[in-house]
């Protein structure tokens, strides 16, 4: 309904602006009907360009253009569709892995025509999430934590004992009382503590204890993920002695396998806590009293320097790993063939799905709005039935090769950008998320690269690409805030039937209103571009009629007046020849009245010799 | 199931085939990539010799202008004005053309009315004078009404929605060429945003601007071509005039002289030497014929006596002032007529 409207309002507006026909036909057909002694009248009266105003036509088009931009179509609509989307995704239907959103559905129905060539198109939000989901199969499993695979004893008694370096007592390496002096700790097995086990007392606060900062369950959960490091390689990055800390047992044992940061992010949120269960009550307690915060603060800088060696460590073994065994490579390459097979199929399934759908739902419309026959060209309603039928199948069929070509074009650009983000997923640390940002851009990159190619303007080509950016960095920023919005709405009641559905609506809203934002604001002025472009075809349209117009009445109007000129030239020659040799001059006077359409009432002498016996004629 | 199983296999085929055009494709990309160093390579190597040749200062002094120009959009407000300038000229000249042919052709149709009107006059004054003396020893002959003097007003040939060039201020958003020094500054320090958008609009505007004056152009040369055509119409009209009344006249002689004869013939058998009236029933039917074309050609040229050629503009020649209830004037609009 929608297209007819808009296809509607479109022919209206270009008749509006559309110069008067005149062809040599009505010329003539116009000059005939008259008496040729109101030619000049005639000629003076005809319509060869309109009477607007040039300047009413350009102040017209100026409005049109205006309620064209309108917010309900540039705005409202995108967000209503924005909300579909988000319903649609709920179901399992399977048919965001085709590509297939009630955005798409709706736009490329409404904005059907058979003139265009069918293409597939690409949703940044299903692209991220596609790219999620690549690096989630890249995960390594390596069963579960055992400590012991992890743990190199010998490194770290071997580091113990280079740090007492003969000593009976040393300072802790993190430390500081309240007072601010560093604490004093001994060897477990000293005699300073035997002493004090016999006499009853606790020795965790002065028994040294050998600390892996980064615990190694943090370091093989968090690291191990990496296809390209075996368990070896996390050992030997874990076992470093920038991972070591001697200190006290007592807070060693309170530490366990969280790391400096966690500690304390747990002692902050425990004193944020109105209402502490005993147990909380004792875990803070005891971190408050053994833990100062000169003690955390030593503690959180040496975790720094111990993640970046860990990760540097690790890092250079995943390259070493990568550059030496090809297995990992030839994985790769392997598992992303896979995911681009089976999204080719997905996707492939869905742009043939919309091919098909397209010219039928525009047939239905047609059918609905203007009957069975129009514009078939058929006067039966079997035959106009065939001849949609058919057009909608050979529009499928002219198609379906470009949906196929784009949509291998598509798994092309995937391939490549799986298979870099299935190497950087192989990577860790700070390495790995500046390869992110580089992969996750791929598609954004080769989308601009296509706009950069195209025949659009500069401007436009600047608008587009600026749009890209934006609509990429808002999806970024959506999935980047997935975790608050998503335990936001998990709260709230039907939170998670609702969750699933929520960071569609959310990314494509945030997107729709940067994109009319970015519109409204028009930076590259394409707007005026495109009105400028408007104008230049109305006026080129409206001019190369007048000139038409002028050539049909110039052809019409000279050949009628010559016409004209030689019967009246005929009529009088008859006339004079008749008078000078004394004939009836009758007949020629009749056809000089027939010439100029003058209505003779009398049309015999009979008539005439009456008119005398009346005796009053009047002219 | 069929179809995805069938889109399966499709999908499997397509994919091996796809693998081989990757490789192709890497071939061809290190190609492209050599060719892309090659022309970089050699760019780097022109410029360098332009700058040999021109000297450094220049170079930077040249180079300077050209990234102002294009920063602040000042390039681009130069060719609006340069657009301006020549639309301007084009308009005006097409403007002044336009007007001298329109007076010409004014003053050639002008001549040609008052003839016309001149013809209307004779016809009612001599030529139906002598008709009505001659008809009217055979019959009562009258004719009514008077001669129509058409009145000409070259204003009905201009076309009055003629806008041209608007002013520079109506499509300029900005000039660079009475820039304060605050505002040129404001322009630098926002990398030239608003000013490089200013200037980009209004080379539009006067784009825009450029097609609507050549609309104005074109509807100027047609109506010109249209005022040749009527001009012409208007000659064919002198002629008709010209050709009817001499034809008029002589049928008027020849009428004349039958009459004349009749008169001394019908004299000579009657009694009554000073009867007023010839009969026409004894009158030979070769006058009577003449008396026939003369009286439904004086119809012909009375119709053509009261007509207005141009426009219905002008007044029905009067004898006295009781016949105003008589006068005919209309005056039309000038818009419709030129439309």
């Amino acid at each position: 309904m929608a297209k007819s409207k808009k296809a509607n309002t479109a022919a209206n507006k270009e008749n509006k602006y559309q110069q008067p026909v005149v062809t040599t036909e009505s010329v003539m057909k116009k000059l005939q009907s008259a008496s040729p002694l109101q030619a000049s009248k005639v000629l003076i009266d005809m319509e060869l360009y309109d009477q607007q105003s040039s300047l009413e036509v350009l102040d017209g088009i100026y409005k049109d253009f205006e309620k064209g931009s309108s917010v309900t179509d540039n705005l409202l609509n995108p967000l209503i569709l924005n909300i579909c989307d988000g319903l649609l995704s709920i179901d399992k239907l399977g048919l965001q892995k085709k590509g297939i959103t009630a955005s798409r559905l709706v736009n490329d129905i409404n904005t059907f025509s058979y003139d265009e060539v069918s293409s597939t198109q690409k949703d940044q939000r299903i692209e991220k999430q596609n790219l999620n989901n690549n690096s989630k199969s890249h995960l390594d499993d390596k069963g579960k934590y055992v400590r012991d695979e992890i743990e190199d004893s010998t490194k770290k008694n071997n580091y113990t004992e280079e740090y007492f370096n003969g000593n009976t007592a040393v300072f802790s390496e993190l430390e500081v009382n309240s007072d601010g002096e560093k604490k004093r700790i001994r060897k477990k097995g000293s005699d300073y503590n035997k002493n004090l086990q016999s006499k009853g007392k606790q020795t965790s606060t002065s028994s040294a204890n050998n600390d892996h900062n980064l615990p190694l369950k943090m370091v093989f959960d968090e690291y191990g993920t990496s296809v390209a490091l075996s368990k070896e390689n996390l050992k030997e990055a874990a076992n470093q002695k920038a991972n070591f800390d001697v200190i006290s047992e007592k807070i060693n044992k309170i530490k366990l396998d969280e790391s400096w940061t966690e500690l304390k992010k747990k002692r902050d949120t425990l004193r944020g806590k109105d209402k502490l269960s005993s147990a909380e009550k004792k875990t803070l307690k005891n971190i408050e009293n053994n833990i100062t915060d000169s003690t955390f603060d030593n503690a959180i800088k040496r975790e720094k320097e111990a993640t970046k060696a860990v990760e540097n460590h690790l890092n250079g073994s995943a390259f070493k790993n990568l550059t030496k065994d090809d297995k990992l490579i030839k994985k790769a390459l392997n598992d992303t063939s896979n995911q681009v097979k089976n999204e080719l199929k997905e996707q492939g399934l869905g742009e043939l799905i919309l091919l098909i759908l397209k010219p039928i739902s525009f047939e239905f419309k047609d059918i609905f709005q203007n009957g069975m026959l129009h514009s078939t060209g058929k006067t039966s309603k079997l035959s106009a039935l065939m001849f949609r039928l058919k057009r909608a199948t050979a529009y499928v069929l002219k198609n379906i090769t470009n949906i196929g070509l784009g949509a291998i074009k598509d798994a092309l650009s995937n391939f490549v950008k799986y298979l870099l983000n299935a190497i950087v997923d192989m990577f860790i640390g700070i390495l790995k998320k500046a390869f992110k940002i580089i992969v996750e851009g791929f598609g954004a990159i080769m989308q601009a690269i296509r706009i950069m190619m195209g025949s659009s303007s500069p401007a436009q080509k600047a608008d587009a690409i600026t749009k890209l950016i934006a609509t990429t960095v808002v999806t970024y920023i959506g999935f980047a805030f997935e975790e608050t919005i998503l335990g936001f709405i998990n709260k709230l009641p039907f939170g998670d039937v609702l969750s699933q559905a929520v960071m569609v609506m959310f990314t494509g809203i945030a997107s729709s209103v940067v994109v009319w934002m970015l519109d409204q604001a028009d930076l590259f002025s394409v707007k005026d571009e495109m009105r400028a472009k408007r104008i230049g075809e109305i006026f080129d349209a409206r001019i190369q009629q007048v000139k038409e117009n002028t050539d049909a009445f110039e052809t019409a109007s000279i050949e009628k007046l010559a016409k004209d000129k030689l019967q009246f030239r005929s009529i009088t020659e008859k006339m004079n020849n008749a008078i000078d040799n004394k004939q009836n001059v009758n007949d020629s006077v009749y056809d000089l009245a027939d010439f100029m359409k003058i209505d003779l009432k009398i049309k015999s002498t009979d008539d005439f010799m009456d008119l005398l016996a009346e005796g009053n004629l009047a002219i | 199931m069929g179809l995805f199983s069938g889109l399966k296999s499709l999908g499997s085929k397509v994919w091996n085939g796809a693998k081989k055009v990757a490789k192709k494709a890497v071939k061809v990309v290190k190609a492209v990539a050599k060719k892309v160093v090659d022309t970089a390579k050699d760019a780097v190597k022109s410029v360098a010799n332009q700058i040999k040749e021109e000297g450094i200062v220049n170079t930077v002094k040249k180079a300077g202008a050209k990234a102002w120009g294009a920063v602040t959009g000042k390039t681009t407000f130069e060719k609006a004005e340069k657009l301006y300038a020549e639309i301007t000229d084009k308009y005006q000249k097409a403007k002044f053309n336009y007007e001298k042919a329109v007076k010409d052709i004014g003053n050639d149709i002008e001549g040609k009315v008052s003839k016309i009107n001149s013809f209307k006059k004779d016809i009612y004054n001599v030529q139906f004078k002598r008709f009505t003396n001659m008809a009217n020893r055979l019959s009562n002959v009258t004719v009514k009404g008077q001669p129509f003097e058409e009145l000409f007003d070259d204003g009905i040939l201009e076309i009055k929605k003629k806008v041209g060039v608007r002013n520079k201020k109506e499509l300029f958003l900005i000039d660079f060429n009475n820039m304060s020094f605050a505002a040129a500054a404001g322009h630098v320090l926002t990398l030239g945003f608003f000013s490089r958008k200013a200037a980009k609009q209004s080379l539009l505007k006067v784009q825009k601007e450029e097609k609507r004056i050549n609309e104005e152009i074109v509807n100027m040369a047609t109506h010109q071509k249209q005022l040749n055509i009527v001009a012409k119409s208007i000659d064919s009209v002198v002629e008709y005039f010209e050709v009817l009344i001499k034809n008029y006249s002589k049928l008027l002689d020849r009428f004349e002289y039958g009459i004349q004869s009749q008169r001394f013939k019908q004299q000579s058998i009657s009694d009554n030497l000073y009867a007023h009236k010839l009969d026409f029933k004894l009158i030979p039917i070769v006058h009577i014929e003449e008396f026939q074309a003369l009286f439904n050609l004086s119809i012909v040229l009375k119709e053509m006596a009261i007509l207005g050629y141009i426009s219905d503009t002008g007044e029905v020649v009067k004898k006295d002032k009781k016949a105003a209830d008589n006068l005919f004037i209309k005056t039309k609009s000038i818009q419709t007529l030129v439309a």
